[in-house]
């Protein structure tokens, strides 16, 4: 009888034994599964972190490298006024989930019927953007958009307002309003369609500003239009005086910050010289450390976990064969070879574990599952993955094999009468 | 004075083979009985039947005029009969002295050293004694214990001639000595022709042979 | 023999077996034990998380007659779940006056008006800590000279260096400040700091002379709180920040804080910023339950393999438990001296995994993770003119994550493990109890 039908018959034969073994194998490899993708998860969870962070650069006018000049109300730079395609160029490069700049004009605003909107200051405090999401005033969580959408950079014409100015002039979303600079030289009029509505939450009581220009302006006098319409307004008119003196990037993984900065200032077709680069990452260093720790800490889970599967493995294959002395003994007794006793039981393990290594590519997946909404979290990105299978695959078999050469050395060191001798 | 009486006794195994069919017989203290039969003719069975380790299926055994199903079968066992094995079945992790000690309170050195068990081999590892003398522990766990019965399941089955002849002497002199009421199983007539009494079961029925002269 | 002293000498004869049970209860026992320590160190660390995500929120009590008085800040800092960590601020013009009385001048050629009482006067900004206003840390403003003001008490200034040098004022002079409302409120003020702006304003031309960069003055708080609200050896206050430990938490320090009797809580404005908490929320939520999920399967497996493990045990034992029942030892002695030899040998593994997992805990702790109260932030330095490289470090009063075995958790695993280890013995004892003596002895054979 060779040693696989003696395998066969003994996995068959003996099926509580089997099953006993199988039942632990399919535990311990569930074990590991499961770790090896909660630590894929937490690691894709980290990096959904960092990238709510906020991580951002703010590429800007370098003043001190351009010239001066003065006019009516002081001195002014003439350092040469962002670009647009310089704008998109660095948008442009991987790594950068958004970005806004914003050409700041104040015109006055005029409804479908001529009428000027009644607000609280003379003229509206107007920001060009590219994408209103990423101004900093809805970022910081002092404006925020409870209806329709926010200006993006493929419109062309759009406007988003205040609630209070809605209100005020019984405005809604859809309605076109006119904007003109200078209604008295005769400026472009801009018809604009309002595509959003902002709330403020912000308290504008609070003193805390450091009276730029805009804190002149009401919020409620606030209002976002598209660039393409900013710029329509000043055409022919102060395009000199005005223009982009700073654009905001945001980056997707705050930990890659470093690195998309570098490749900005690799863009050739930018004069570095004029502009100078701002990185902000103040939240994610803040919480750096302490998701650092977190990390870790999963990490050494994991790894306590696996070592753990792994000396369980052998402890419990050193006990299914240290509990076969008895048949080793008979089995050398009529001449079987050692190496083909061996080669018998990691054939049975062997067995077992083809069919309990894909049950627990399975039961992993329910297992997470399963305790995820057993107490209401969720766990959909903890994915078993055909990667994490293969590892487990070949790292089990491989233990597998040392951990029954483990426990057959201390059997096969005695002699096959001193095997039987000891045996009842 | 019977001590057990076995009534109309019957036992299907696995309710298709019956294995015994309305037995009925009877023992007494101060006796060594013989059961003899060719393999799987049921004798283990009926030991088993009168040892309380299984139920008949119809019939009833007696234990001092009792049904021994009515105080239930572990006290039956507990307190009436004591069992020998032919792997003498002795608890490999304790040693003669406690493996005697396992049936009984009184001190354990002076039976083992009646059947011949030295003070050293009496706190050896019981799986380092020769088969004479594990069954010799085995015996005396039996004798140790107050069961007035003994059951011996072959009891020289693994046994060399010689140490058989010991083994069958020390369960006759349990009998006529100590008074105990010892049923062998076997199949070995060398054994049986020991006994005081032989039944001799075949095909699951049961037929007393004469009994046999005191030999001492 | 009773059954005690059977399953002691089992469990001290059969040394192999003993040894394979104990090394196997204790690595179950120091796995979840870790586990343990582990969610409870995540757990410091998400909280500290969520403290460095710096949820505030702020009261705006500049239409209260009295703003913020000492005795409602004691109140609102005594409440639960304030990081402590909070800055007061008041917002005032003066009139500025030399030692000797007379006016002193301001820049008004870069105004869009001067507004009249206030042709020798500026805007007067009182903070916690002056390098933290806004002017200085988003407006560009920077001290040339001099410290920052960093304390409640004591009559100090900053002043712009176009001031100074208008008014021929240095480090140490002492000017005075007057209301320039009505009351005849002055104050003699020490200058401990002169500041300068590396961003030109962009409201020239727009804002009114006191608004001016070169026009403002930076003073401590108690010295606002005298010239706003006359009050000597008080400092009220029109403005506090505070911070909470956890953003979450925020509505109710808010709804409680609007408790605290004594104040027009009607004419304040309560704001809640806690913008960069909501938008890292749902991501954090996600990674801890990540380490939910991840110590739930490791309890949930080690469980199950510890009952497999002990049905295998007794598995093997059907033979010695015939010849009990052969012998009369009723089933209920065998099991119980069964069940005593696991609890013999989980009492000792789960003292060992005491020791064990506070050693495991001990190099995660000490070796792996970043100390977040001594560690001090590196930025980003990218070139030399980059902001980042000039913050300053913070310290943002974080826990230290300490990774350790809690005593109320190892009594629960102590608890749960015993009872889980008796009743898989008693299970997996289960079919073999349920079987009559003969055939478990038939079985043996």
């Amino acid at each position: 009888m060779n040693l696989g039908i003696r395998a066969a018959l003994y996995t068959m034969r003996k099926w509580k034994k089997t099953l006993l073994l199988f039942c632990l194998l399919l535990s311990v490899t569930t074990l590991v599964l499961s770790g090896l993708a909660i630590a894929d998860a937490q690691e894709e969870q980290a990096e959904e972190v960092r990238q709510t962070t906020g991580a951002s650069f703010t590429v800007q006018r370098d003043l001190s490298s351009g010239g001066w000049s003065s006019g009516s109300g002081g001195s002014y730079s003439t350092q040469e006024f962002m670009t647009g395609d310089m704008i998109q160029k660095i948008a442009a490069v991987d790594g950068i989930s958004g970005y806004d700049a914003s050409l700041i004009t104040l015109p006055r605003i005029f409804k479908e019927n001529g009428k000027e909107l009644e607000h609280e200051n003379y003229s509206f405090y107007n920001y060009g953007s590219y994408n209103s999401q990423y101004h900093k005033l809805f970022l910081s969580g002092r404006f925020e958009l409870i209806e329709g959408s926010h200006i993006t950079d493929d419109m062309a014409d759009g406007i988003i307002i205040s609630k209070e100015l809605a209100d005020q002039n019984s405005l809604k979303i859809g309605d076109t309003l006119t904007g003109i600079y200078y209604p008295e030289n005769n400026t472009p009029a801009v018809d604009m369609k309002i595509v959003g509505i902002f709330d403020v939450v912000a308290d504008k009581d609070d003193q805390l500003n450091m009276y730029t220009d805009s804190s002149y302006y009401d919020y409620s006098s606030f209002v976002f239009c598209s660039m393409e319409a900013a710029e329509g307004l000043i055409k022919g008119w102060g395009e000199d005086g005005d223009g982009i003196s700073e654009a905001y990037y945001y980056v997707t993984d705050a930990a890659q910050l470093d690195s998309v900065i570098k490749e900005v200032r690799n863009i050739p077709s930018i004069n570095w010289n004029n502009y100078t680069i701002t990185a902000n990452d103040e939240v994610y260093q803040n919480i750096s450390s302490s998701l650092t720790d977190t990390e870790t800490l999963i990490t050494t889970l994991i790894i306590v976990i696996t070592v753990v599967s792994m000396v369980l493995m052998i402890l419990i294959l050193s006990m299914s064969i240290r509990s076969r002395k008895r048949e080793i003994g008979i089995l050398l007794a009529v001449g079987i070879a050692k190496p083909a006793v061996l080669l018998q039981y990691m054939l049975e393990t062997l067995l077992i574990a083809m069919v309990a290594f894909p049950l627990a590519c399975l039961s992993s997946q329910q297992v997470a599952g399963t305790l995820g909404t057993l107490f209401g979290k969720t766990a959909e990105n903890v994915i078993v993955t055909p990667q994490h299978f293969e590892l487990v695959v070949i790292a089990g078999g491989i233990l597998l094999v040392v951990a029954i050469l483990l426990s057959c050395i201390p059997v096969f060191r005695f002699k096959p009468k001193a095997i039987l001798a000891q045996m009842e | 004075m019977n001590i057990i009486e076995v009534k109309n006794v019957g036992y299907v195994y696995n309710n298709k083979k019956k294995v015994l069919r309305s037995i009925n017989m009877s023992v007494e203290e101060g006796k060594m009985y013989a059961i003899l039969g060719p393999s799987g003719c049921g004798k283990t069975t009926l030991l088993s039947l009168i040892g309380g380790l299984d139920s008949p299926s119809n019939g009833q055994i007696l234990y001092d005029g009792q049904d021994i199903e009515k105080n239930g079968l572990s006290g039956h066992r507990k307190n009436h009969v004591a069992f020998i094995f032919q792997n003498y079945n002795l608890i490999d992790y304790l040693t003669p002295k406690e493996n005697v000690a396992l049936t009984s309170k009184l001190p354990t050195m002076p039976i083992l050293e009646r059947l011949g068990l030295t003070k050293e081999e009496a706190n050896r590892n019981v799986l380092k004694l020769s088969g004479g003398q594990q069954q010799r522990v085995a015996i005396a766990r039996a004798l140790a214990s107050e069961a007035k019965v003994l059951l011996a399941d072959e009891p020289t089955g693994n046994l060399d001639e010689d140490t058989a002849r010991d083994i069958t002497e020390i369960l006759k002199e349990s009998a006529h000595r100590m008074n105990k009421c010892v049923v062998v199983v076997t199949h070995s007539e060398a054994l049986a022709k020991e006994a005081d009494v032989v039944f001799r079961l075949k095909r699951g029925e049961l037929q007393i042979s004469k009994n046999q002269e005191r030999n001492d | 023999m009773n059954l005690w002293k059977r399953a002691f000498l089992y469990s001290v004869r059969k040394k192999g077996k003993t040894a394979t049970l104990l090394a196997f209860l204790l690595i179950m026992a120091t796995l979840i034990l870790t586990c343990l320590s582990i969610q409870s160190a995540t757990k410091t660390a998400t909280a500290n998380m969520k403290k460095a995500l710096l949820g505030y929120f702020t009261i705006n009590a500049r239409r209260l007659d009295m703003g913020i008085t000492e005795e409602t800040l004691d109140q609102i800092l005594d409440m639960e779940g304030l990081s402590g960590k909070y800055t007061l601020r008041s917002y005032s013009y003066a009139n500025y006056y030399d030692s000797d009385g007379t006016s002193l001048e301001i820049n008004t050629e870069d105004a869009a008006q001067i507004p009249e009482g206030y042709e020798h006067a500026g805007r007067l900004i009182a903070n916690s800590n002056s390098g933290e206003d806004s002017y200085f840390t988003e407006g560009g403003l920077e001290l040339a000279e001099g410290n920052a003001i960093t304390s409640e008490n004591g009559n100090e200034v900053l002043v712009h260096e176009k001031f100074a040098k208008r008014n021929g004022l240095f480090l140490g002079d002492t000017i005075l400040l007057g209301d320039p409302a009505k009351k005849n409120r002055t104050i003699p003020v020490t200058i401990v700091g002169i500041f300068t702006n590396t961003k030109e304003q962009d409201s020239i031309g727009m804002a009114p002379s006191y608004d001016l960069y070169d026009n403002i003055v930076f003073t401590n708080l108690s010295t606002a709180s005298y010239l706003l609200y006359g009050a000597e050896d008080k400092t009220n206050v029109q403005y506090g920040d505070f911070y909470v430990n956890d953003p979450d938490e925020l509505d109710r320090i808010i709804d409680e804080t609007k408790k605290i009797p004594g104040v027009e809580w009607e004419n304040c404005t309560l704001t809640r910023y806690d913008k960069d908490y909501q938008n890292a929320k749902e991501s954090l939520e996600g990674l801890q339950n990540i380490v939910f999920i991840a110590i739930a399967v490791v309890s949930v497996i080690c469980f199950l393999v510890l009952s497999l493990f002990l049905a295998l045990r007794i598995r093997r034992r059907i033979h010695e438990t015939g010849v009990y029942l052969a012998m009369g030892i009723s089933k209920c002695a065998v099991l119980l001296q069964y069940l005593a030899e696991v609890f013999f040998a989980a009492v000792i593994a789960l003292f060992l995994a005491y020791g064990t997992s506070s050693a495991i805990s001990d190099q995660i702790g000490n070796r792996l993770l970043s100390q977040v109260t001594t560690e001090t932030y590196e930025t980003i330095d990218l070139t030399q003119d980059t902001k980042a490289a000039e913050q300053p470090t913070k310290d943002l009063g974080l826990s230290e994550v300490i990774v350790h075995v809690p005593t109320q958790n190892y009594l629960t695993v102590w608890c749960s493990d015993l009872v889980l280890c008796l009743a898989s013995t008693a299970l997996a004892a289960y079919p073999i109890m349920k079987m009559k003596p003969k055939s478990i002895l038939s079985q043996m054979s």
